[in-house]
């Protein structure tokens, strides 16, 4: 009945925190913590561990320490500890103790957020951009007939979305990747992420259609007050309506933006012990991973096979084959995603919404309903 | 004399032969000819909302709103009838306006995307060639590039009507079509590329290959040669967009000397993008664009204080709350069905605001009222306050 009620209270804090752009940031940071815990859980299975045991793991290390138990949004995790402690301590450090208890994971989650949505702008922000000047120049150029100069709306949109689809394809995993590491040395490292992504070919073709679907989802929800209010004739029911459905947008959105990043991380679990097993000693972990996989006993690599020249070629032509569809079906996938947008923006425009996706940026409600 | 008739000859002569005998009143009708006032109505088109047209307060287009809005006669509340299957945008608004009834419209091309629409009743230029001793080129679309489709709406289907008392067109699209005529005669093209060409050329002309291709009259290619002359080929140097056909219609208004033209302006339209302000810029620019004309009738003897003015919207656009641009689409909402309709010039009640809910299919017959005929098709009544 707690853990139900818990759930309740998380999922209701989370959805209520989408419905602004500041509060937004602390369901990044939450989901951050969340989708770091969910990869170590995943790590501490395969292992072979029971999962009881995950919570005295994790806090066997005061590095995995805010990993055992899901994360709390405004108390830091620990707080009955910290309370007690507060109560044997002087008045400053009791005070002290008393504030990092009551607002802890508040401060955590605020951190992480501006930390993880730091790198995802950077990365994305090229793409917002481009899509953003390209709708604006394109149809302010078709409006005015610049017959001469027609082409460049085109080709900046396909530039923005070529760019969008390349970068989608590898940034869920290094938002997973600094979930788990807390450095953006580690989101950057493409090198990385490329061989990893290799390793999950399959993983990041259901991640996509993850995306695709929830993105179909999110621009229901943007194109439904098309209907919804042309069919609102009193003033007094639209101010009902408009005040109601955020709450909807919210209630939608939370679960799945936190699904889409707890999917990610099983994938990046995935290809991080492939590729540890694939080089032994896990070839350009960052630190934290390789601390974690090294304490769960995950580092040691496969024996590799000898295998004949004609073996060789032939596993590799076929790896070759089975890489180029893969990637053909995930670059679809993505540019169906991007579809979705240009779809619910043809329907029912808001500039914010080439800016920001809720579901890759920032998860705030406002990117579907304002 | 030895005389050969073919069957196909002789079927064609007896249609004509049942032809003249049906509507013998009409055949003679025609050679009347035609001495009342000219009608020119703008097509406000591309959907737009009374709030930021016909509103002094809101409006985008003052000229209308506080100008002409006391020289004539106002039906703020003008609607397009909430019927079954009645849809609230461009193609099927014009044929509201011009035939006067509230038709079902269903694309006859069979291509995508296409609104490609056939009259099912007589337009109003059909019933005034029939009646009145009025050439092609005096019964006049004039047309944006944008909506080639409704450079097909010059005659119906009706059977005692159709292309025989078509109205012409003035567009770019028919501009194109001239060139290409020209380039194929001055045989520009050979082999292959000639067959596309002519190819090309009938499908341009006739809309789609089911259709004859009508030829231009004399007087219309002279107005392209003329157009040429001064623009070129390169459709650069012309005005653009809603510009565009008002520099067409003051062009005609000066050569071809119209009796009854309709003027499809239909920029507002680009908000379904979702640039709020090419509403809003449209709008002036149609503002503007009737001002010019207005301008232009007071200054031509063949139209000053002969010349009435309809300025009707095709359709209305959504009052969405809901949405950032809350009128980016006309979706058959409410507000979609909700337009206006202002008529000055001799004859009509100056100053006269009509609040009570009228019909846009009111207006052919009320033009028809105008102009001395019977549209007989027609189901909206006659908008008899207009008149003085």
């Amino acid at each position: 009945m707690k853990t139900f009620l818990t759930f309740i209270w998380r999922f209701l804090v989370g959805a209520l925190f989408t419905l602004t752009p500041i509060s937004a940031i602390l369901v990044v940071g939450w989901t951050q913590r969340a989708t770091a815990r969910s990869v170590a859980r995943n790590w501490h299975a395969r292992a072979g561990y029971a999962k009881s045991d995950f919570p005295a793991f994790a806090q066997q290390e005061p590095e995995t320490a805010g990993l055992a138990n899901w994360p709390r949004w405004i108390m830091a995790d620990n707080a009955s500890a910290l309370f007690a402690e507060a109560r044997k301590s002087g008045l400053w450090r009791g005070a002290a103790l008393m504030l990092r208890a009551l607002f802890g994971s508040l401060l955590l989650n605020t951190k992480a957020g501006l930390s993880a949505l730091l790198p995802i702008a950077i990365v994305a922000l090229p793409a917002s951009l481009l899509l953003l000047l390209s709708w604006w120049g394109g149809w302010e150029n078709s409006f005015n007939k610049g017959y001469e100069q027609a082409w460049v709306g085109p080709v900046v949109a396909f530039a923005g979305i070529f760019y969008f689809i390349l970068a989608m394809t590898l940034l869920p995993l290094a938002e997973v990747r600094q979930a788990v590491n807390g450095s953006w040395r580690a989101f950057f490292d493409v090198s990385f992420l490329r061989r990893a992504a290799r390793e999950v070919r399959v993983g990041l073709i259901g991640l996509a259609v993850l995306f695709v679907t929830a993105g179909f989802i999110v621009a229901m929800l943007k194109i439904a007050p098309m209907a919804i209010g042309n069919s609102v004739v009193m003033p007094a029911d639209l101010e009902r309506l408009r005040a109601g459905y955020p709450l909807l947008v919210a209630a939608v959105l939370f679960p799945l933006y936190v699904a889409m990043r707890l999917a990610a991380g099983r994938v990046y679990a995935r290809a991080a012990l492939r590729l540890v097993a694939k080089d032994g000693g896990g070839n350009g972990l960052a630190d934290r991973e390789r601390s974690l996989l090294a304490r769960l006993s995950l580092q040691a690599g496969g024996a590799k096979t000898k295998r004949g020249v004609i073996a060789r070629v032939a596993a590799g032509s076929g790896a070759a084959m089975a890489g180029a569809t893969s990637t053909a079906i995930v670059l679809a996938l993505w540019a169906g995603f991007v579809g979705e947008i240009y779809l619910s923006q043809f329907l029912a425009h808001d500039w914010l919404s080439w800016i920001n996706h809720p579901l890759v940026q920032l998860p705030w409600t406002g990117g579907i309903f304002r | 004399m030895d005389m050969k008739l073919s069957r196909r000859d002789f079927a064609l002569t007896c249609l004509g032969l049942a032809a003249c005998t049906a509507r013998p009143h009409q055949a003679i009708a025609a050679q009347r000819s035609y001495t009342g006032p000219n009608v020119i109505i703008i097509r406000y088109g591309g959907g737009v909302r009374r709030r930021e047209t016909i509103d002094p307060q809101y409006s985008y287009s003052p000229y209308l709103a506080k100008v002409l809005r006391r020289q004539g006669t106002l039906y703020p509340q003008m609607r397009l009838e909430a019927r079954d299957g009645i849809v609230t945008s461009h193609a099927q608004g014009t044929l509201y306006i011009l035939t006067g009834r509230y038709d079902r419209y269903e694309d006859v091309s069979g291509k995508f995307l296409r609104e490609r629409f056939e009259p099912k009743v007589p337009t109003l230029f059909e019933y005034l060639r029939q009646t009145y001793d009025v050439p092609d080129h005096q019964t006049l679309i004039v047309n944006g590039e944008n909506r080639q489709d409704e450079d097909f709406l010059t005659f119906s289907t009706d059977p005692h009507f159709g292309v025989r008392y078509r109205s012409s067109v003035l567009s770019l699209h028919q501009f194109k079509s001239f060139l290409l005529r020209k380039k194929i005669a001055a045989g520009d093209f050979d082999g292959e590329a000639l067959t596309k060409a002519k190819r090309q050329l009938v499908e341009m002309e006739a809309g789609d290959l089911r259709r004859d291709v009508i030829p231009q009259s004399p007087r219309i290619e002279s107005f392209w040669q003329d157009w040429r002359r001064d623009y070129g080929d390169t459709g650069f140097k012309n005005p653009r967009g809603d510009r565009l056909l008002t520099a067409l219609s003051l062009r005609a208004l000066a050569e071809l000397k119209p009796k009854l033209m309709l003027v499809n302006y239909q920029d507002p339209d680009y908000v379904h993008w979702g640039n709020a302000s090419h509403y809003t810029r449209a709008i002036s620019v149609i503002d503007e664009g009737i001002r010019q004309l207005v301008t232009a009738t007071d200054a031509d003897p063949a139209y000053r204080r002969n010349t009435i003015f309809v300025v009707v919207p095709d359709c209305g656009r959504d009052d969405n709350g809901m949405l950032q641009v809350p009128y980016q689409h006309h979706f058959n909402s409410k507000a979609a069905h909700e337009v206006w309709a202002l008529i000055f010039g001799p004859g009509i009640a100056r100053g006269a605001i009509i609040d009570r809910p009228v019909e846009q299919a009111s207006i052919a017959r009320t033009v028809a009222q105008m102009m001395r005929f019977e549209a007989t098709a027609a189901e909206g009544p006659i908008l008899e306050e207009a008149f003085a």
